[in-house]
């Protein structure tokens, strides 16, 4: 009888985890996010982080912005013959239980003129803008 | 005595092929004797840099832009690990940024971008003209493509991979994009030795 007990709560115990599990809300969070100083004064700098969504749903990465310039998601394409271009993102969906990450060569965060000038080790204020969650506030590790 | 005598051969004969493997590049080489295309262009002090005067040096060249926020700075930041991997072989390597966007990279503007990653970069410009007769003999691509509703206006499509000139003025390899510069560091050490 107490083992029969004893099943039946370790049975809902785990039902219950599992309801957690399938939660169907997106759960985002930003993980190792940097950005490179542009070289100059007035020039271009990047950003780069890991978006992980632990919920049961999909979100998307709407726009991001930023007080130190203007920012825009764009994503570097690999052409023929070692040939690279640069094409701007609408929005990126970030699937469930799954991440996606903005890298070098890869997705990336363009800061188009950084007025003030950055050194490393500062950290910038982000804001990313999803559809679901709504506005997730960052701060960017600034790194060459 | 006879099987410590026999251990100690075959250890050595295992010690002299390894060392007398040879040297594999990593990057992607070009036949041997393939003369470097000669090529004149203007350093950011207004100089001259004529490919044949660099004659003993390894030349590292990358084509990109200044406003490039991804690739190029990627690359750049490569060039600065590379250089300072080398050492006092430094003076020995010419690792030069030639630009695909004459339109915005002034000598200026060019010369603050190349120094923040390493002083001994050096940033190359000329008409377009003298850039795309050079980009001809190299087989290098460069494209303006306009970006819609974006505040960078314009993007440059080029081809990304770094080349290597060796002491002799030979066009000897080359890395793609992404290469880990720990790779490309060895192939010029070597060549250096």
């Amino acid at each position: 009888m107490r083992q029969l007990i004893v099943s039946t709560i370790l049975f809902f115990l785990v039902s219950l985890s599992a309801c957690g599990n399938l939660s169907s809300e997106p759960k985002l969070s930003i993980e190792d996010a940097w950005a490179r100083a542009p070289a100059m004064e007035g020039g271009n700098g990047a950003v780069y982080f890991r978006v992980l969504n632990e919920g049961g749903e999909a979100d998307r990465l709407l726009s991001v912005s930023s007080p130190v310039a203007t920012a825009e998601m764009h994503q570097t394409v690999a052409k023929e013959n070692g040939t690279m271009s640069m094409e701007p993102l609408d929005a990126v969906e970030v699937p469930a239980r799954d991440e996606i990450e903005f890298k070098q060569g890869g997705m990336h965060i363009m800061l188009i003129g950084v007025a003030d000038p950055m050194s490393i080790g500062d950290t910038i204020p982000f804001t990313l803008r999803f559809e679901h969650t709504g506005n997730l506030q960052i701060t960017v590790e600034v790194r060459q | 005595m006879f099987w410590k005598m026999r251990w100690l051969f075959w250890f050595g004969l295992a010690l002299l092929s390894i060392s007398c493997q040879p040297y594999t590049f990593k990057g992607t080489e070009y036949p041997e004797g393939i003369s470097a295309e000669e090529f004149t262009l203007a350093t950011t002090e207004g100089r001259s840099f004529r490919l044949s005067d660099q004659r003993g040096k390894v030349v590292l060249m990358f084509f990109g832009f200044t406003s490039c926020p991804d690739v190029c700075p990627t690359t750049m930041a490569e060039a600065k690990r590379i250089l300072e991997g080398l050492g006092e072989d430094t003076q020995n390597v010419r690792f030069v940024f030639i630009t695909v966007d004459p339109e915005r990279d002034t000598p200026e503007r060019l010369g603050e971008y190349v120094s923040n990653f390493h002083p001994e970069i050096v940033g190359l410009t000329g008409t377009s003209e003298e850039l795309q007769t050079m980009f001809d003999a190299y087989g290098i691509y460069a494209a303006k493509v306009p970006l819609e509703n974006s505040a960078a206006e314009y993007t440059m499509e080029h081809s990304a991979r770094v080349f290597l000139v060796d002491q002799d003025g030979r066009l000897r390899l080359s890395y793609a994009f992404g290469t880990p510069d720990e790779e490309i560091l060895q192939d010029v050490q070597y060549l250096l030795q």
